[in-house]
């Protein structure tokens, strides 16, 4: 089925259009970076076979999935990687790969071959903070990928986990980025995995590198410096002008994660085993994805759902309270991110709530 | 609207963005740019609908006014009522399939461009009916020629003819 008729299909029967699914094809990896959210290393004790795998590419077709984006821990350190990413290809989908760029010299004619759509590099920082983070000569490999990935026409992101140790390189790293037709993502560290929550940006770090996205978009033409926040900036800043629509946290709505032993969660971000809706070797991935009981904390989210911080907000049932990782991983509960430009303005710079959006405040107060 | 950039810290505001070398006057005037960009759109979608909708029934009107005479000529009105009709149709589709659709399946792009597309498409319908009808006016009365079934008395036609 194409995905404009599955698409189709799916609006009719009221079902979940699954734009991306983020794959970890497996644990190991050829680094151990001191943020990792996922404790990468090692691989899993019972990764899944090259044909389980093709048999999880199947079902993702059949669901009508759009793009599927290729992780780890490393990607490239697994042998069939490629016959994994032909498979993906073969059946219609977009084919995506997030690596640390170590391996790509290895793997740049295969690469090329595949014609992905993008492969996204992690670039933390300047020289010394990248191999801080990472490994000595990480930042010179991640450098020479990004080079070869332009020399060979591949779409290229590069990914930049802020935490308070690489904060202030952004200016740093947008020189590097400006003008060579990169992609840039922004995102905050949370404090899951090997990461030290003591380095989690603060409120005010979060906002200075909101402006700074806002600003380089604004001064900037957007194939020069193509810079955006990823799902944990947002939402419905007062004074921020919005480029990304925001209806809340897509975790097993329009985008999945598996990991390497055919868990399926909602977003690899949430690192936490309780939010596994199951197993592809115990149900296809078909059954897991349509089954109503899924995802439950996002497609039945409820108002009463929402946490403290969201609770009165006006937008709070369009935004659903936000990243839901970051919200868990902060607060340790869903719809409640703490990360909200909106809450931050009116907290730190006392913005004043618009009269029609008072109501919301009002009817808790009054609770 | 309120102008929230009146009342606020501006000084705490400068500072937080100074850490990354912002200037949050850049924003500010972004800001006010992009409000204006979000209205072309839908105000553009509007007038369309008022100005099909008034210059039909205006046409409509005028004919029933000072009747030509000739029958056809309630074709024209018909035409220019379609038009935004149909436009009204797809807008108010459009606005469904966005607010409700949208947040239950996540429609994406493809789907969304082409409704948006088909309503651009019969917007510019409309005014090309419009643009036709005020070039090309009814034509004279003595020109007209009465189709068959005008003022044919059957009966008589049958007993003359038998």
């Amino acid at each position: 089925m194409i995905p404009l008729e599955r698409e189709i299909y799916n609006v009719i029967n009221m079902k979940y259009n699954l734009d991306c699914a983020v794959w970890e094809l497996t644990l190991e990896c050829n680094l151990k970076c001191k943020h990792c959210g996922s404790s990468a290393g090692k691989a899993r004790k019972n990764e899944l076979t090259t044909q389980e795998c093709f048999n999880l590419c199947e079902d993702l077709s059949e669901v009508g999935c759009r793009e599927v984006s290729l992780m780890g821990g490393e990607p490239f350190v697994r042998e069939d990687w490629n016959e994994i990413a032909w498979c993906v290809k073969d059946l219609g989908m977009d084919l995506a790969f997030v690596s640390n760029g170590i391996l790509i010299p290895q793997v740049i004619e295969k690469l090329n071959l595949l014609e992905p759509v993008v492969v996204g590099v992690s670039l933390d920082g300047v020289k010394e903070t990248h191999d801080y983070i990472r490994r000595k000569g990480s930042y010179d490999a991640a450098h020479q990928a990004i080079e070869l990935l332009l020399e060979n026409d591949i779409q290229t992101t590069v990914i930049t986990t802020i935490s308070k140790t690489n904060f202030k390189e952004l200016l740093e790293l947008k020189k590097l980025i400006y003008g060579k037709g990169i992609n840039w993502q922004i995102q905050v560290c949370m404090p899951f995995g090997y990461f030290d929550p003591s380095l989690v940006i603060s409120q005010e770090e979060y906002y200075a590198s909101a402006m700074f996205i806002v600003s380089e978009r604004i001064k900037n033409k957007f194939k020069d410096m193509p810079v955006v926040g990823a799902h944990c900036y947002g939402y419905f800043s007062h004074l921020l002008p919005r480029n990304n629509r925001w209806d809340g946290c897509t975790a097993g709505r329009s985008t999945v994660g598996l990991t390497s032993e055919g868990s399926v969660v909602g977003c690899l971000s949430m690192g936490n085993n309780q939010f596994i809706e199951g197993n592809v070797r115990d149900r296809s991935f078909k059954e897991i994805w349509e089954d109503p009981n899924s995802f439950a904390y996002n497609r039945n989210f409820k108002r009463d759902d929402f946490g403290e911080n969201c609770i009165d907000c006006f937008y709070g049932e369009k935004c659903k309270g936000g990243c839901n990782s970051t919200s868990y991983h902060l607060t340790k509960k869903f719809h409640n991110t703490p990360l909200c430009l909106r809450k931050i303005e009116e907290k730190l710079f006392d913005v004043k709530i618009p009269k029609k959006e008072r109501s919301n405040v009002q009817e808790v107060k009054s609770l | 609207m309120e102008n929230k950039w009146l009342n606020l810290n501006k000084e705490k505001l400068d500072e937080t963005g100074k850490v990354l070398n912002v200037d949050s006057s850049d924003i500010q005037k972004s800001k006010s740019k992009q409000i204006l960009k979000k209205l072309i759109f839908p105000l553009v979608q509007v007038s369309t609908i008022i100005l099909s909708a008034t210059s039909g029934a205006l046409l409509g009107y005028l004919e029933k006014k000072e009747p030509s005479g000739y029958p056809y000529a309630w074709d024209f009105p018909k035409i220019y009522f379609f038009g935004p009709m149909a436009l009204l149709g797809f807008s108010t589709g459009n606005i469904l399939i966005s607010s409700k659709n949208y947040k239950k399946t996540g429609l994406r792009g493809t789907s969304a461009s082409i409704i948006v597309f088909l309503s651009i498409v019969i917007s510019v319908a409309s005014l090309v009916f419009i643009y036709m009808a005020v070039q090309n006016p009814p034509p004279p009365l003595q020109g007209y020629v009465p189709p068959f079934n005008v003022s044919i008395d059957y009966d008589t036609f049958r007993k003359r003819n038998l």
